[in-house]
């Protein structure tokens, strides 16, 4: 077997069970990844290109376009800081707890959305425990925007902080304690040495985390009080237009987004090359 | 710069890594630290750099005392796998540690550039500026990672087992090269390793590390030709063993006795004989204090000739060295049975256990 281009097993198969299983796994693909996207489109447009784009000229759907990019972009930035943070750690040095954080890392994934947007109510909700203090002080975090981007920052949470630490984790010590022995101070060496060390695992965590906080509906629908036009991100703007039969609307609306998917999913290829590339002239000299 | 390391100490959790260590190393030396993997070598290195805190003890370079992690003080360190980074050009790679200087210390953009390129011209890398670390040999990197310390002007040199990442022949070349490097800059160096045959090539001074003590320190001479310990003798270069037992103040070994000049041992003491090959005699025909044994293997390389023996009394294995015209006197045959004399012999005590056949012998 040590020979693969005349001993694998594949290649002792008659054509006709090749043939079957190539094209089982193709209908399977199509069948559940690509029908439904080409039906996005096909909905999107079955009024025409006009009536496609007259679904963006309004301004609920503006809003909620808005409201999107702003949770993602405010949940992106401060999941990067503290995924960076903690993949630093995590990756560099060992210390007790270590695996109580790693564990705690992980809570997002394991607990369901919808759970964790209802914790946020239980928090901070009316009836909540904090609930009476902020409206005390006329702070409103649930069915307003601060809720949506808590919400959407705590079930992206992890991605970032995963997908570095096992990369600082590969690059090893040794170039930071390079950088100081040449004089650099902690905090020159993590902007000059770790973080540049890091930059392509970094952007794949990056991009992972803007398309899962993009796409949230799970966590943001039980926070966000479906207040059109002004606490509908473009999730729930969806739902809510197809719930009103405005079908064209909603998959427009829903095609916008499976484009940023997709846009997502190149860039996502782009990086995890660039860092499997970066990996492995780390470990062969 | 000098060096002062006084009664270190240091543990990993229940490892201890270093006991009691003190050294102090002159301004210009150039010190090998050796010892076998775990012997607190690179510990002790790094402790130096300041990379480690020692858990008793002090280092000091010149009279000062060092802060805990090393800032001001310039210390060039040299890592075993290079540590360049990777994302920066080689000549970025050397600038480093001048770009990374506060404003007020930093040289200029153009004496940066004078700087670096000199120091690449030491290293012969100078057509290498524009390069990616990974574009690069292993020996060329770890030149890089030399002219990268050196950049910075150290007041101490430290490299890390600087080529036990590397091919042999590389290897042999960048040792001479590292050699004529210092006597160019006169700097105080220490570098770790755990090939003897290295030290002995490079360093001024010796100093062996065995479980995290000191073993031996001196001249790459004084450590090959007086090894302290039967550990030095075993770790540095070949040796031949013979157990036996002081009587009548001589080493008796099975039914032969060596006649010894002066020795600590009481009588009767069970005691191991160590000696280098080119310390062993032999001879066709017996003579007082000659042990038999046969000739397993004989070869000639150039002048030196090695013979391979199995000691009659015990099977133990021997090893002699001597020209090939003392070889070509002797006619040796493999299977011949001859015998051996110590011309000079190390007696240690024999902390093996006892083995029923050892009292055989004395009979």
């Amino acid at each position: 077997m040590a020979d693969p281009s005349n001993g694998s097993l594949a290649r002792r198969e008659s054509p006709a069970v090749r043939w079957t299983l190539t094209l089982a796994a193709l209908a399977y693909l199509a069948l559940f990844l690509l029908v439904p996207l080409a039906s996005v489109f096909t909905e999107a447009f079955k009024q025409g290109a006009a009536a496609y784009f007259k679904a963006f000229q309004d301004a609920e759907t503006w809003h909620a376009i808005r409201l999107s990019l702003v949770a993602t972009t405010i949940a992106v930035a401060l999941n990067t800081a503290f995924g960076l943070a903690a993949a630093w750690l995590l990756g560099k040095f060992d210390f007790r707890g270590r695996n109580l954080l790693t564990s705690l890392i992980d809570l997002p994934f394991a607990v369901s959305p919808v759970i964790s947007g209802l914790v946020f109510v239980l928090l901070f909700g009316a009836q909540g425990w904090f609930g009476p203090w902020l409206a005390d002080r006329d702070i409103r975090l649930i069915f307003a925007t601060p809720g949506i981007v808590l919400a959407t920052t705590f079930v992206t949470f992890p991605f970032v902080a995963r997908e570095l630490t096992p990369v600082m984790q590969a690059k090893g010590r040794d170039q930071e304690e390079a950088a100081r022995m040449l004089g650099a101070s902690g905090w020159k060496t993590f902007w000059k040495v770790t973080v540049p060390s890091v930059k392509w695992g970094l952007f794949y965590g990056v991009i992972l985390c803007s398309a899962r906080a993009m796409g949230e509906f799970g966590a943001v629908s039980v926070v966000s009080g479906h207040i059109r036009g002004e606490t509908n991100t473009l999730p729930l703007h969806i739902e809510a237009l197809y719930n009103e039969y405005q079908f064209v609307a909603a998959f427009a609306c829903a095609s916008a987004l499976s484009l940023l998917a997709m846009v997502t999913l190149a860039l996502k290829a782009f990086a995890e090359r660039r860092r499997d590339q970066s990996l492995k002239q780390e470990t062969v000299p | 710069m000098s060096i002062h390391i006084d009664s270190v100490t240091k543990r990993f959790h229940s490892f201890v890594a270093l006991q009691n260590v003190s050294l102090t190393i002159p301004d210009g030396q150039l010190v090998a630290l050796l010892g076998p993997s775990g012997s607190g070598k690179t510990t002790l290195l790094r402790i130096i750099a300041g990379l480690e805190s020692p858990d008793g003890g002090t280092v000091h370079i010149h009279d000062d005392p060092r802060p805990s992690i090393h800032t001001e003080r310039k210390v060039g360190f040299v890592f075993q796998h290079y540590a360049l980074f990777s994302h920066l050009s080689v000549f970025e790679n050397v600038a480093f540690g001048l770009r990374v200087r506060p404003r007020k210390e930093r040289p200029s953009k153009a004496e940066i550039r004078d700087r670096v390129q000199k120091v690449l011209a030491m290293v012969h890398l100078d057509w290498a500026g524009h390069r990616m670390p990974d574009q690069l040999s292993g020996g060329q990197r770890q030149r890089i990672a030399l002219a990268r310390a050196l950049a910075i002007e150290p007041e101490v040199l430290l490299l890390d087992e600087p080529f036990g990442a590397l091919d042999a022949q590389v290897r042999a070349e960048l040792r001479q090269w590292l050699r004529r490097l210092h006597e160019q800059t006169g700097l105080t160096s220490v570098f770790v390793t755990h090939d003897q045959e290295e030290a002995m090539e490079v360093a001024d001074r010796i100093v062996v590390l065995h479980e995290g003590r000191i073993e031996q320190d001196g001249t790459p001479q004084e450590v090959y030709e007086n090894p302290a310990t039967p550990f030095i003798y075993q770790f540095i270069g070949q040796v031949n063993r013979f157990r036996g037992r002081i009587r009548d103040g001589q080493f008796q070994v099975g039914n032969a006795s060596v006649s010894l000049a002066d020795h600590a041992h009481e009588e009767g003491a069970r005691v191991e004989g160590y000696l280098r090959p080119h310390d062993l005699d032999l001879a066709v025909d017996l003579s007082p204090g000659a042990l038999p044994a046969i000739v397993t293997r004989i070869q000639s390389l150039g002048p030196l000739a090695r013979v391979r023996l199995s000691g009659a009394h015990d099977q133990s294995d021997l090893e002699a060295h001597l020209s090939t015209e003392e070889l070509s006197q002797l006619s040796l045959v493999v299977g011949q049975r001859i015998f051996v004399k110590p011309r000079r012999l190390d007696l240690f005590p024999d902390t093996s256990p006892r083995l029923p056949a050892d009292d055989d012998w004395v009979i």
